[in-house]
């Protein structure tokens, strides 16, 4: 499959959007993952036609013209259902678009579709899915990551160059190292979260999947820039974001020492090793950092996320929208905690009254109030790594995929998320870039975070590695 | 271990507008004992003086002009609703005789 660059310059340069994008609609239908939860033929075969009308007509088509784009189910579009995972919101239509759907189609990128998450985006798995687990396109024994695992897999797979996911603790990065793509998380701020449903205010941001870095630029640039919808974005106004691979030589690069545990399995200690070696070769500085609050990230991050989903989930009550239980003669209230006690799947029920709990009279300071406090603590320790360094490195995942209900403990799972949750706590950017395989041919993933708004200065990190990591040798992403 | 006993997981679930049953009730309290217990980790950190951070850029409320724009439509927003009354919502009744 072509990236989205050569999509958008065959497109622009005369080619055929419809083309392309029967091609993809073709490889969708033909795909087992479970990847896709709803495919638009109708809408995206005239999207592509009208991409075709401007070509010929002189217009201009846009920096994505004719690109497929697939978007997580839990972001709002008017074509289409929009169900989060969730029996809950099984047939809810949204009456408008998320902003970075229409950011997209007004850049000519043409959405085919929606993709599978964790229910409500509460998942390292995809298993939470309402609609069924999604398979892992390298060993479709397992799980993709989670919860953007469709969108994930829908790129490692070849269906589409680019899919959109959202990030509230990993929720990018950790399925496109399971999957073996690349998956960026921007800074908090940079990406309006208008139409995204709301899991985590504070944590939540919508990124890209793609196979390489330039690519993920590519579509950051088109999606960044203020909202007036979401007053949480930065109010800096849209521009494209130009890549230049940046000079390893004199690079500050640390390694968190809490990054390079035993807690890793022992192919993720030698991707870690070998980028390392890598790295210093071409000239880098590698610099250890301490981050001795790294290991109180999980707890700060559940109690934090658990607490804003608590408050953001009640908006789910049976009566304006979503799903209603058929209960003649229940009361108001009763109706409402049928509805949501069968509309909820196991664990968005499980974190909803883990948040309860901690926000709740005798608990919010012991636990709510403190993890605010240790979340300070946490983005102070990251502002002062990035005093001394450019970015930081670390795996993205402590292993590699596991099987399909391979985790049944919660706070198992939850752990998978060790290296991610820090980007969200602090909101700074993430990126997870294909470094390799393990002995199983599974991708790795290396992670590098910046210093808050320092998206582009990732972005140009992680395309020199990419760079050292291809004249290795060493496999880099999945696309078929 | 984190204390929480069946009663208190009912008090939450009520306050979460959550019905649990009484098998339901014990695993999810399990589940919640086994999170708590790992949270607990955070007593552990020193937080004297520290401020809590709600907002990793501390970011204070940017509203917008207060301008008219076009509404959703109401049609659509009606079809969303699981029951309606003419160009209303239809719910239980809310007051009850004698309220």
């Amino acid at each position: 499959m072509r990236s989205a660059r050569d999509i958008a310059e065959h497109v622009n340069s005369g080619g055929s959007a419809v083309q392309v994008v029967e091609e993809a609609l073709e490889r969708i239908h033909a795909d087992t993952s479970n990847a896709f939860r709803e495919v638009f033929d109708q809408s995206a075969l005239t999207s592509a036609a009208e991409i075709d009308r401007r070509i010929i007509a002189g217009e201009s088509a846009g920096p994505l013209a004719g690109v497929p784009v697939a978007i997580k189910d839990n972001i709002c579009t008017r074509e289409g259902r929009t169900s989060c995972g969730s029996k809950m919101l099984e047939k809810y239509r949204s009456p408008f678009d998320a902003t970075v759907v229409t950011r997209l189609q007004d850049a000519g990128a043409v959405v085919v579709g929606k993709v599978n998450c964790d229910e409500f985006a509460m998942g390292s798995s995809t298993e939470t899915c309402h609609f069924g687990p999604v398979k892992n396109p390298a060993d479709p024994s397992r799980v993709p990551g989670g919860s953007s695992g469709g969108s994930a897999a829908a790129v490692a797979a070849g269906l589409v160059p680019v899919a959109l996911g959202s990030d509230t603790g990993g929720s990018i990065r950790q399925p496109a190292a399971f999957c073996g793509v690349t998956g960026f998380k921007p800074s908090y701020g940079q990406v309006s979260r208008w139409g995204l449903v709301a899991f985590a205010s504070s944590l939540d941001q919508i990124g890209p999947f793609t196979t390489d870095t330039a690519d993920a630029a590519l579509v950051f640039g088109v999606l960044r820039g203020g909202d007036p919808n979401d007053g949480t974005c930065e109010p800096s106004p849209a521009k494209p974001c130009q890549i230049k691979p940046a000079d390893l030589k004199g690079m500050r690069v640390g390694v968190p020492i809490q990054a390079t545990t035993d807690g890793n399995a022992k192919s993720v200690s030698k991707m870690m090793a070998e980028v390392r070696d890598q790295m210093s070769k071409a000239g880098a500085e590698m610099v250890e950092v301490d981050l001795s609050l790294l290991d109180q990230g999980i707890s700060t991050y559940y109690v934090i996320a658990t607490a804003e989903a608590s408050s953001n989930l009640a908006r789910f009550d049976g009566i304006r929208y979503g799903h209603r239980a058929h209960a003649p003669g229940a009361g108001p209230d009763e109706l409402m905690a049928l509805s949501r006690s069968e509309g909820f799947g196991a664990e968005v029920r499980r974190r909803i009254l883990l948040g309860t709990y901690v926000l709740s009279a005798g608990y919010y300071d012991a636990y709510y109030n403190r993890a605010l406090k240790i979340r300070r603590m946490i983005r102070d320790e990251y502002l002062k790594a990035f005093a001394t360094c450019d970015v930081l490195i670390s795996p993205t995942t402590p292993s590699t995929a596991f099987e399909l209900g391979g985790i049944t403990d919660p706070v198992e799972m939850y752990l998978c998320d060790r290296y991610t949750v820090g980007a969200n706590i602090a909101g700074i950017p993430g990126i997870s870039i294909p470094f390799g395989e393990d002995e199983q041919s599974l991708p790795l993933g290396l992670q590098l975070l910046a210093a808050p708004f320092a998206d582009e200065q990732l972005l140009n990190a992680a395309a020199s590695i990419e760079a050292l990591r291809d004249q290795a040798g060493i496999r880099g992403a999945r696309n078929a | 271990m984190s204390e929480i006993d069946n009663t208190a997981v009912q008090k939450v679930a009520s306050l979460a507008r959550l019905h649990l049953g009484p098998a339901e009730r014990d695993s999810v309290r399990k589940d919640l004992v086994k999170v708590l217990d790992h949270v607990q980790s955070l007593a552990s950190v020193d937080v004297e003086g520290v401020e809590p951070l709600n907002n990793p850029h501390e970011l204070s409320n940017a509203l917008r002009e207060d301008t008219p724009s076009a509404p959703l439509p109401t049609d659509e927003i009606l079809n969303l609703a699981p029951a309606t009354h003419d160009a209303w919502i239809a719910v239980p009744k809310v007051l009850g005789e004698g309220s």
